[in-house]
């Protein structure tokens, strides 16, 4: 009411005046919330587009991070050169810090521009963008890994940063920075002690049987005998350029020589007969004048004024007894124990050829109670002039009876066989005790002697006691005064590290405290069962696929192999073992190993490593290596409860084997074994001794990152 | 002449003599020889005491050896073939053979072997140990 009347009261036209100037003011009022929530809506508009394009530039950067990490393991990783690989591979001392290097996706040998650029075109509309990488390591995040002695294993963190740069629709620059850090692994693909054998085996299975290894029938000249019952092993230990055998035990072992350990009691394998360069199976150049042309050397001087010289002649054993130039050689030994209980043992010689064959010599250390058997002729001979009595051969004799007839023969024509004049300037008669002291002193024999023995005969063929061209101590170990001085332990030298508190021969032992797979040198743990989409069947070359190890080449239909480290195949107990098959070639592009807990390897195709990288493939548990095929296999292999045999074919291997027992059934076809000299890795510093930046285990290290990635911003 | 015979007498030793030292060490074996037996050797079928005697060849008789059994010469007479026991034969010419050859024939090898040779005054031999 009171309105009204005001209302009333006031002239028209000043009333319209004042309705305006309320309205306007509320427009005024309105358009200036409208004009701030506008405001304030554009700026949250553009907030959440910002937001948007540092969202997705941070995403690009996680998977720059990622394909930087590949980048770094496939190319920086690969090649020694590299700044980063080169200080990785030093031993620990001498790591340094390194500071940020930009990391070139489209460098080297593996172009991942075109992925980077994807990346963007996919996730950020094609805006405008650019990017860089940097990795960098820090020693102060390193930490060693193997035993002191071999120092540049390690392990540690490689740090990468990204940073993007997007700009989308003409808008502002947005820029985002990631810091990714990566576990990196270094190892060598060698396992410390076990790598320094051609051929370990740690049970020869010897105990009723020394002879057992004795099955192999070839001619005088080493000719292997159509019915031969086995084919030997051929053992190639040493690098044909390698110069003369050394004479101390110490630079023995520091050679990239394969040793050879034959455990499990007395092994005795006989030598082959034969030499030169015509057949491949003979191995007369253990013996004095390889056992050829006049083999006789002096080993006493007996008679009155010692004028009469009892001389040895060495030779081979072969198969033959009547035929060729074997059957005198046969008719000095027939009546020695050895061979008259079982003639195999004087005419059969051993399934290995430890130091070579033929032409082609490879000495090295055998260690283990490993003799060899050979025929040991003896023969006297005056040297006075003329001699009192012809010269001749002494032949074995086993039985009193025989002795008799053989020492003072019935009287007969010119033309009968009389060594009595010999007899008496020696002061043999024909009692028991004449035949014992006879037999011990001067008959001819089947000789087991310490394997080693043949060592200074290689080195100094021509000379009758090349034993003392060496180190007295090394010649004291050759032949001993007691069988524990004997090679029967592996050498202190090689007791290091890890292995100084072990039972040298057992590769159980060994294996339990080398590689250390599984446990700190493991690079990858792989459960075929978890992993596999056919899990009742797994199959380990597709896990293996499916972690980018492997890599079938459509070109060649070969895996390519690029484990970087070691891998354990881990067989959970309770499931079925798993055995893993090669049935395509293979190529092994860097150094690596391959640990299966449970199951077979079975090799059917080559393995091949053009590049020098090493290859290591192990058994535990039961399984055994199994290679069948003739093709070369390029690689250690370790079966530490089974065996690693050759089946099917005479297969060929260029790395070591080691097992636990020998499967007889190997040498029906024979191999050849040949060291990968690489493989023998001495320690690089011990007591007294420093570490050098070129550590001897270099050309079998690896780096490998870790699937996992840590951010740290 | 007398000159000329004296040097082709000398070249011919030099020739000996190079060839001698171009052998040496290689394995010599009997190629002829003569009979030593006071009374006559035994010319046999085989190489043994027990093959029987073809004919008694006086001493001082030449054969010609072509091969080696044992302790046994097979010798060439009269293009007849036998065995007579080498013991009785003093050889009297020699050939080089190849090591193959030492080896088939020991006995042939001892009796061509001068135990001086390995130097006997070199380090003093050692027997190596035999395990049993």
């Amino acid at each position: 009411m009171i309105f009204v009347a005001s209302f009333r009261q006031i002239p028209k036209k000043k009333a319209l005046g004042s309705l305006l100037f309320v309205i306007s003011g509320i427009l005024i009022l309105v358009l200036l919330l409208g004009g701030f929530f506008f405001r304030y809506m554009m700026t949250q508009y553009r907030q959440s587009k910002r937001q948007e394009t540092a969202g997705i530039a941070s995403a690009i950067a996680y998977s720059l991070a990622m394909l930087g990490k590949h980048k770094i393991q496939q190319d920086i990783l690969q090649d020694p050169a590299q700044p980063l690989t080169e200080n990785l591979f030093k031993p620990l001392v001498f790591f340094e810090d390194q500071e940020k290097v930009r990391l070139d996706l489209g460098s080297g040998k593996f172009n991942l521009t075109n992925l980077a650029n994807e990346l963007f075109t996919s996730l950020s509309d094609a805006g405008d963008y650019s990017y860089e990488l940097f990795y960098s390591c820090r020693k102060s995040d390193f930490s060693s890994l193997g035993a002191f002695e071999y120092c540049c294993e390690k392990e540690g963190l490689i740090q990468l940063t990204v940073s993007v740069i997007l700009r989308k629709n003409d808008s502002a620059w947005v820029s985002e920075e990631v810091t990714v850090a990566f576990k990196v692994k270094v190892t060598s693909a060698f396992i410390p002690l076990l790598s320094k054998f051609n051929l370990y085996i740690q049970d020869s299975e010897v105990s009723t049987d020394p002879q057992r290894f004795n099955l192999v029938w070839t001619d005088q000249f080493g000719k292997l005998h159509p019915s031969s019952p086995a084919t030997p092993w051929v053992l190639y230990c040493a690098p044909d350029d390698l110069p003369s055998i050394p004479t101390s035990l110490d630079a023995f072992i520091r050679e990239p020589r394969g040793l050879v350990f034959l455990g499990g009691g007395k092994v005795i394998l006989n030598i082959a007969r034969g030499w030169g360069n015509q057949v491949e199976l003979s191995e007369g150049f253990h013996l004095f004048f390889n056992g050829s042309r006049s083999g006789l050397y002096p080993i006493d001087w007996v008679g009155p004024t010692k004028q009469t010289a009892i001389m040895a002649w060495d030779q081979g054993i072969c198969h033959e007894i009547e035929a060729g130039g074997n059957k005198d050689w046969w008719e000095f030994i027939k009546e020695h124990p050895l061979v008259k209980n079982q003639e195999s043992y004087g005419r059969s010689n051993s399934i290995f050829r430890l130091f070579g064959a033929g032409n082609r010599k490879s000495p090295t250390l055998v260690l283990g109670e490993v003799y060899r058997g050979l025929i040991s002729a003896r023969a006297f001979k005056s040297i006075l002039r003329p001699p009192p009595y012809p010269g001749d051969f002494l032949e074995w004799r086993d039985t009193l009876d025989s002795w008799r007839d053989y020492a003072t023969p019935p009287v007969g024509g010119n033309d009968t066989v009389n060594i009595g004049a010999f007899c008496r300037d020696v002061g043999l008669g024909t009692g028991e005790e004449d035949l014992a002291n006879y037999q011990k002193k001067f008959a001819s024999k089947i000789a087991i002697q310490p394997f080693n023995i043949s060592l200074p005969f290689i080195q100094y063929f021509h000379e009758p006691s090349p034993l003392y061209h060496f180190d007295p101590e090394f010649q004291k170990r050759m032949v001993g005064t007691s069988p524990e001085e004997l090679f029967f332990e592996v050498p202190q030298a090689l007791q290091i590290g890890n292995t100084s508190n072990l039972n040298q021969t057992n590769l159980d032992e060994i294996i339990a405290a080398n590689p250390r797979v599984p446990g700190e040198r493991t690079a990858l743990t792989i459960d075929p069962f978890r992993e596999s989409e056919n899990g009742a069947n797994p199959d380990i070359m597709k896990c293996l696929n499916k972690h980018g190890l492997i890599a079938m080449n459509p070109g060649t239909n070969e895996w390519n192999w690029n484990l970087n480290g070691w891998v354990f195949i881990d067989v959970p107990e309770g499931r079925p073992p798993v055995n893993l098959e090669f049935t395509s070639g293979i190529r092994v592009a860097s150094n690596g190993g391959l640990v299966l807990k449970r199951g077979n390897i079975i090799i059917r195709s080559s393995i091949l490593s053009d590049s020098g990288k090493v290859l290591q493939l192990v058994t535990l548990g039961d399984g055994d290596i199994s290679i069948e095929t003739d093709k070369e296999v390029h690689a250690a292999l370790t079966s530490v409860k089974g065996t690693v045999k050759s089946k099917t074919q005479r297969s060929r291997i260029r790395g070591s084997a080691a097992m636990h027992r020998f499967d007889i059934s190997s040498a029906s076809q024979g191999a050849e074994l040949q060291y990968n000299p690489l493989l023998s890795v001495n320690p690089t510093f011990g007591e007294g001794i420093q570490p050098t930046p070129n550590c001897p285990e270099k050309p079998l290290l690896a780096a490998s990152l870790d699937e996992s990635s840590i951010i740290l911003r | 002449m007398e000159e000329k015979l004296r040097l082709s007498d000398f070249l011919l030793t030099i020739l000996l003599v190079s060839f001698s030292i171009g052998v040496f060490g290689e394995a010599q074996v009997p190629s002829k020889g003569v009979v030593t037996a006071q009374h006559g050797l035994h010319f046999r079928t085989g190489p043994g005491a027990q093959f029987p005697i073809i004919n008694t060849f006086p001493k001082g008789t030449e054969v010609r050896i072509v091969d080696f059994s044992g302790r046994w010469y097979k010798v060439r007479i009269a293009q007849q073939d036998g065995f007579c026991f080498a013991r009785y034969i003093q050889v009297t010419e020699r050939i080089s053979a190849n090591e193959d050859d030492a080896s088939r024939i020991p006995h042939v090898a001892l009796g061509e072997t001068d135990p001086s040779r390995p130097a006997l005054n070199a380090i003093a031999p050692r027997i190596i140990p035999q395990s049993n």
